[in-house]
């Protein structure tokens, strides 16, 4: 019992992601890694590739930052997602995955909560600058996944952050 | 407490107390005073190690002795004379007490015992006494089991003991589940794990493949259901403690995010928080899946639900005012009041066992508290205070909160604490190594 | 692209063989049993009956197999006592011939879990002492009406302050040839964390509570050197306003009964107050259940001439505000403290003994929830 039934949620989940890297890695991903931390340039392309995923992260800018317990986009922010949305219109290819954080001052599911606002006020505003929505998803990691570790106002403000993720979608 | 004003009405109703009976009949009067002054401290109490009945049994009764004894420790509400004192031997559990004995050194309970091995099995037998009153406090008991179920059958001692002093529930024969936590801060591995309620028998229920957060046992103990990041997205499980399987509570669409489930009072059905576009309220659903019922409907963040133990009332945070607050509706819906009522923003409220009391995280001035308050929000009371402290679970007694302590920095790491709902007593839970989220068990069956 | 197509084939190739072993890679998975020793409860009756089942012959499934085996250690009596004898006349019991704890098993202290529950350090010779007069309520183990600061580190803490009750009769108060022992330290309430300084004395964060009584008849000596700030003079009724009442309480007392008076002079207002306080510092609520500490108890009693409670004498008398069973729990706390108390007598005077030779305690925790 106990083995057959394990056996099928093994093949199950490892079939997910088997599935989900054929779909660009939506779901299937391991959340034990860091995705959001400085990417390796090698597997992203070069950043002087401005259809690349390394110009995307560094000269667009995938992440924009949020106030305290807000979810709302300054001018800052918005200037950045224009240009996402503008560089995901050029590059149909690509779907995005938007990843919604927060700091560490907030209780665990609270700021689960508060992450998928800020993933999804990033998601509104791309596509009310025109990129399709079903190019889009979001995820919400709330406090679990700090890029910065210290306790101070330093860190924890890029810590309240909406990270955009980019992978190959449709095409392969 | 007896201010000067106090003095005089109790001393003027003294007064006119004694006078009054006075006039019908003078003889036999009983001097009558009221003592409403005493004080608040561990009782002192002596446990000479129990009498191993055989040589098989020695190592048992050491150690029962030695967990009885914690337990009752532990509790802050007991204070052990130590063996050195003690002035009488005990070298037969049916030998009279010599009470003076144990008078002499202050102890006012006396716990005497003896273990007995019997091929795999142990029985564990124990009186206890109230030195003072000269008198056994409750009937002798015999515990039998299994030679592993040691610390189960001095758990139950230590809960006797502490149910025949106190009144109140023992709870030392109970587990907590709760979540393991390795690796650095920003690359944290978390897996389920059980121990015991004093942190021995750790059992891991998960692998660390995924982020799990929150979980909580069912009423009967029997489950446990818990948020996982294994599909990708966070999403609501059940697991059978028994088999250890765990099952997604119900299909969801791609794209909605469940958390934050608990069980409601009779177990059969769960409640939990579901994120739509960016919205997160409050859904009830069958613990077998389906049925599902929309309990909030406000375009801010509900979660933390709990409920009242006879299922009447729910509670649960809401920042539908700016930031966190606590909110009471009736459980199938209706008015929705807010309770809680100081500066700073509350969260993850807590419906006591008992009923009498909610327990809640404050946050305020950059520190973050424990507290408790009564249901209608009054007499709040901060227990702790920390850089971070979270998410508070009641002991199956309702007299005793655990919670998550984490230190701040780089190296910031979490631990479980517990403490007294008076405040008193706050504590380190022995975990093997970093650790969150702990949820109480009921009693063992 | 060539490269990361590798790296997914692996990882793919890894994900399979994963799924192939199953199992293996969940060896920490736990023994999926949740263990549940059966234990089974019986009464002492039961458990004698059984004793003296095994003893004469007919073997008890539960207990010891038929005939007891010869005994390893010498049997105490034998025959099994219900309940072990009450003290006064102990058997020929072999006993106490062993004044020394040898034969006991100690409790070995190995490095177990269980260990780190262990009670926080106990306030033995705090060194921050409150300098002001005023104590800050801090952090103690012992909630009492008046507070006590921390005895220095090597004098017995005492199981009270032996109450030296002062009353204008000369009698026979107890000779304070005690030894010395300082009460234990002691706030006036609880102090939770939430409310303790940060980290030294940066001054009460809470308000604190007045001092309370006008310092009735109090425990002698502390043993505890110098500086005391506790407010602890010892004369009884230093406070002009205590006299006053104490006056008007002795006058109303003293108002002349018809008939039938008992003799003797009342009770002065000084030596109640004394016998109060007397049984209030042996009256320790902090264990009773919440239900227990919203629960009022009045318990009758007599009292020896020598103003020792006569132990067989207590009895609840009513009580109220809670269950039958709170009210028990209560009740055994309050007879508990009066035994405690009385066991060196509460100096009443004697020449008084008509007006207490029978009591009536009322114990009203609502003032002590909460603290």
């Amino acid at each position: 019992m106990t083995m057959s039934l394990r056996a099928s949620a093994l093949i199950l989940s490892a079939t997910l992601a088997l599935s989900a890297c054929s779909q660009g890695g939506l779901f299937g991903r391991d959340d034990a890694v860091d995705l959001n931390g400085a990417q390796a340039s090698g597997a992203f392309g070069s950043v002087s590739d401005p259809r690349s995923i390394a110009y995307f992260n560094q000269i667009v800018g995938d992440r924009i930052l949020f106030a305290v317990d807000q979810s709302t986009l300054d001018a800052t922010s918005m200037a950045t997602l224009d240009g996402q949305a503008q560089w995901l219109m050029t590059n149909p290819e690509f779907i995005a995955l938007i990843e919604g954080h927060a700091d560490e001052q907030g209780t665990r599911e609270y700021n689960l909560a508060l992450g998928a606002r800020r993933a999804a006020a990033v998601r509104d505003y791309l596509v009310s600058r025109g990129v399709a929505a079903n190019r889009l998803n979001t995820i919400s990691y709330g406090k679990e996944r700090p890029i910065e570790i210290c306790s101070d106002e330093s860190c924890y403000r890029q810590n309240r952050r909406g990270v955009t993720v980019l992978t190959v979608g449709a095409g392969v | 407490m007896l201010t000067r004003r106090s003095l005089i009405c109790s001393a003027s109703a003294l007064a006119a107390a004694t006078t009054l009976p006075g006039l019908v009949r003078a003889q036999n009067r009983p001097l009558r005073l009221e003592i409403t002054e005493g004080v608040i401290e561990p009782l002192p109490f002596a446990i000479p190690g129990f009498i191993a009945r055989n040589g098989a049994a020695a190592d048992a009764a050491a150690d029962i002795t030695r967990v009885i004894a914690a337990d009752l420790r532990g509790t802050g509400l007991f204070r052990q004379i130590p063996d050195s004192a003690h002035i009488s031997t005990v070298t037969s559990f049916d030998a009279p007490i010599l009470y003076p004995d144990w008078q002499a050194i202050n102890a006012q309970a006396l716990i005497v015992g003896e273990v007995e091995q019997q091929g795999g099995r142990l029985i564990v037998r124990f009186r206890l006494f109230d030195v003072f009153s000269q008198q056994p406090l409750g009937d002798g008991l015999q515990f039998v089991g299994e030679r592993d179920g040691w610390r189960r059958m001095a758990h139950n001692v230590a809960d006797q003991v502490y149910e025949r002093i106190t009144g109140e529930t023992g709870y030392f024969d109970t587990r907590v589940v709760f979540v393991h936590e390795e690796g650095p801060k920003n690359a944290r591995l978390k897996r389920l794990a059980l121990m015991d309620y004093d942190g021995a028998n750790v059992q891991f229920l998960t692998d660390s493949r995924a982020i799990v957060m929150a979980p909580r046992f069912s009423p009967t103990g029997d489950r446990i259901i818990y948020t996982s990041f294994l599909s990708g997205q966070p999403r609501v499980y059940v697991m059978d403690v028994a088999s250890v399987r765990s099952r997604p509570l119900e299909a969801i669409s791609a794209g909605n995010m469940t958390f934050s489930p608990r069980f409601t009072a009779d177990g059969g059905t769960v409640v939990f928080s579901m994120e739509q576009g960016g919205n997160t309220d409050i859904f009830r659903v069958d613990v077998n899946g389906g049925g599902r019922t929309q309990l909030t409907n406000a375009p801010s963040i509900e979660t933390a639900p709990s409920f009242s133990p006879d299922g009447s009332q729910m509670v649960f945070e809401s920042d539908r005012t700016g930031g966190q607050q606590i909110y009471v509706m009736p459980a199938g819906g209706g008015e929705v009041r807010r309770i809680s009522q100081g500066s700073g923003r509350y969260g993850t409220p807590v419906w006591s066992p008992r009923g009498d009391y909610i327990a809640f995280t404050k946050q305020e001035s950059g520190r973050f508290h424990i507290g408790v308050m009564r249901t209608n929000g009054s007499e709040e009371r901060l227990l702790t205070a920390s850089f971070l402290d979270e998410g508070p679970t009641w002991a199956p007694n309702g007299r005793v909160l655990m919670f998550t302590r984490e230190t701040a920095g780089a190296n910031g790491a979490p631990a479980v604490y517990s403490v007294d709902i008076s405040g008193r007593n706050l504590q380190r839970v022995a975990t093997p190594g970093m650790a969150s989220d702990p949820s109480w068990s009921p009693r063992l069956p | 692209m060539r490269r990361s197509l590798y790296v997914s084939s692996a990882i793919h190739a890894a994900i399979l063989l994963w799924v192939a072993l199953g199992d293996g890679l969940f060896k920490d998975s736990p023994d999926p049993v949740f263990e549940v020793t059966g234990v089974t409860l019986v009464s002492t009756a039961e458990f004698d009956a059984m004793f003296d089942q095994a003893q004469t012959s007919a073997p008890e499934a539960e207990i010891t197999p038929a005939p007891r085996p010869a005994e390893p250690e010498p049997p105490a009596a034998p025959e099994p006592l219900p309940e072990p004898a009450p003290l006064p006349e102990p058997p020929a019991q072999t006993a106490e011939a062993a004044p020394e704890p040898a034969p006991q098993p100690e409790p070995t202290p190995p490095g177990e879990v269980t260990d780190t529950l262990a009670p926080p350090a106990p306030p033995s010779g705090a060194p921050d002492l409150p300098q002001t007069g005023r104590p800050t309520p801090r952090p103690a183990d012992r909630i009492a009406p008046v507070p006590t600061p921390a005895p220095e580190q090597d004098v017995a803490i005492a199981p009270e302050a032996t109450p030296e009750v002062a009353t204008p009769a000369p009698a026979e108060t107890p000779a304070p040839a005690e030894e010395q022992a300082a009460p234990e330290e002691a706030a006036t309430r609880i102090v939770t964390e939430a409310e303790t300084p940060s980290g030294g004395p940066l001054g009460p964060l809470a308000s604190i509570r007045p001092p309370t009584r006008p310092d009735p008849p109090r425990p002698v000596e502390t043993a505890a050197p110098a500086p005391d700030p506790a407010p602890q003079p010892e004369p009884p009724q230093s406070d002009p306003l205590a006299d006053a009442i104490a006056l008007a309480v002795a006058s109303a007392v003293s108002t002349p009964a018809p008939s039938n008076a008992p003799s003797g002079p009342p009770l002065t207002a000084g030596a109640r107050e004394g016998f109060r306080v007397a049984v209030s510092t042996c009256w320790n609520v902090g264990s009773l259940s919440s239900e227990a500490q919203r629960t009022t108890v009045i318990v009758g009693f007599d009292m020896t001439r020598e103003a020792r409670p006569v132990e067989g004498s207590l009895r609840l008398i009513s009580f109220e505000g809670g269950s039958q069973m709170a009210a028990q729990q209560a009740f055994e706390t309050a007879r508990r403290a009066i035994l405690r108390c009385g066991a060196t007598g509460y100096g009443l005077p004697v020449e008084s003994y008509d007006h207490w030779q029978q009591v009536e305690l009322v114990f009203n925790p609502a003032g002590m929830r909460l603290r």
